[in-house]
């Protein structure tokens, strides 16, 4: 479990360290799709995580459906580029059995998610995570982080940094 | 998210390292590492130390490198709901008489429809110190410096580093 962890992890380790060898760098879209291409999928871990209200989701309120589960901070700005299309998913894909779950990882809380989440008026869950909640995903090393679970379970792309609409819209529909 | 604090000798060195080995060795020492792997898109460079006289003010340079590709805020971010940069000072019985933080330059990048208000490659932040009329021992000055990074198509948690200027005696 570890290894296939860490085979859909080093591609985003890679991405924040070829930034810092280089110029600014891109997203790791590419070699997380080479990942899903040779069959390189992992199974969603277990989580617990509550919305503003105290709802608690967890892995089984999303089995069989298509997820898009993108971990996000207020202070990100590239991730609020990223808000808008996801309401755009929603709203296409929700009858077709798909669902973005939004993850925040501020350390602050709801204190300065509940503001921003009052403005975007999301129509999918906005849910609270931590440090804990990042490393069950095989570690966060920068925002925005998303990844495409398909109907069984598995996690088949992770993308770290802002991708495009087109590419979102492009793996969803393959797994729908 | 909670940022991992490293103090400024740890942090020098990583950056040494990483210069040293290249950032071939670097990608393959980081992959296991953990969550945040320690990487920093800013570092505290290494600087002189400081002298004091009793009653009168001393003022410190702290300078502060920031990786190439990447932005940190400034002190006075153009938006509320971004992290400005902030150094503080533990410096009893000195008092902190001013920080200067240098002049931001202002860029407008992809993800953004507004202008943001950032500093990028190396920047100098300057506090004057004012030292007691009475002679004390202190060793070093002790400070925090925290700031939150972002490329053109990703962000960096908020990261909180410890300062530590030496005191010549």
């Amino acid at each position: 479990m570890l290894n296939r962890l860490l085979r859909l992890t080093l591609p985003a380790t890679f991405v924040v360290l070829a930034t810092a060898c280089g110029p600014s760098g891109g997203g790791s879209s590419e070699a997380a799709l080479e990942a899903a291409a040779a069959g390189e999928t992992i199974p969603l871990p277990d989580f617990s995580l509550k919305d503003m209200n105290g709802k608690e989701f967890t892995k089984s309120d999303v089995e069989g459906r298509v997820v898009l589960l993108n971990f996000w901070a207020t202070w990100c700005g590239p991730c609020k580029i990223e808000m808008p299309w996801f309401i755009d998913f929603q709203r296409k894909y929700k009858d077709r059995g798909f669902t973005v779950l939004a993850v925040s990882l501020d350390e602050d809380g709801w204190e300065v998610v509940r503001p921003f989440t009052a403005e975007l008026k999301p129509n999918f869950p906005i849910l609270l995570g931590d440090d804990v909640t990042a490393e069950e995903f095989g570690g966060v090393v920068a925002l925005p982080t998303s990844f495409i679970i398909d109907k069984k379970g598995e996690i088949v792309t992770r993308h770290t940094g802002l991708v495009s609409k087109k590419e979102y819209e492009s793996e969803i529909e393959k797994l729908l | 998210m909670k940022a991992r604090s490293r103090n400024c000798c740890d942090f020098t060195g990583l950056a040494e390292k990483l210069t040293a080995w290249g950032c071939g060795l670097s990608l393959i020492a980081a992959s296991g590492l953990g969550q945040f792997i320690g990487f920093s898109a800013a570092f505290i460079e290494p600087g002189p130390s400081v002298t004091l006289t009793p009653g009168a003010t001393v003022d410190v340079p702290i300078s502060v490198r920031i990786r190439k590709g990447y932005h940190i805020n400034s002190n006075r971010p153009l938006e509320d709901y971004l992290i400005p940069t902030k150094l503080s000072w533990n410096a009893a019985p000195l008092v902190v008489a001013s920080i200067d933080y240098p002049q931001a330059e202002e860029i407008r990048p992809s993800f953004s429809a507004k202008s943001l208000s950032v500093y990028s490659s190396r920047i100098v932040i300057r506090t004057r110190f004012q030292a007691p009329a009475a002679e004390n021992d202190l060793s070093e000055l002790k400070g925090k410096f925290r700031f939150q990074a972002c490329n053109d198509k990703s962000c960096l948690p908020p990261k909180t580093i410890d300062v530590s200027v030496p005191v010549r005696r």
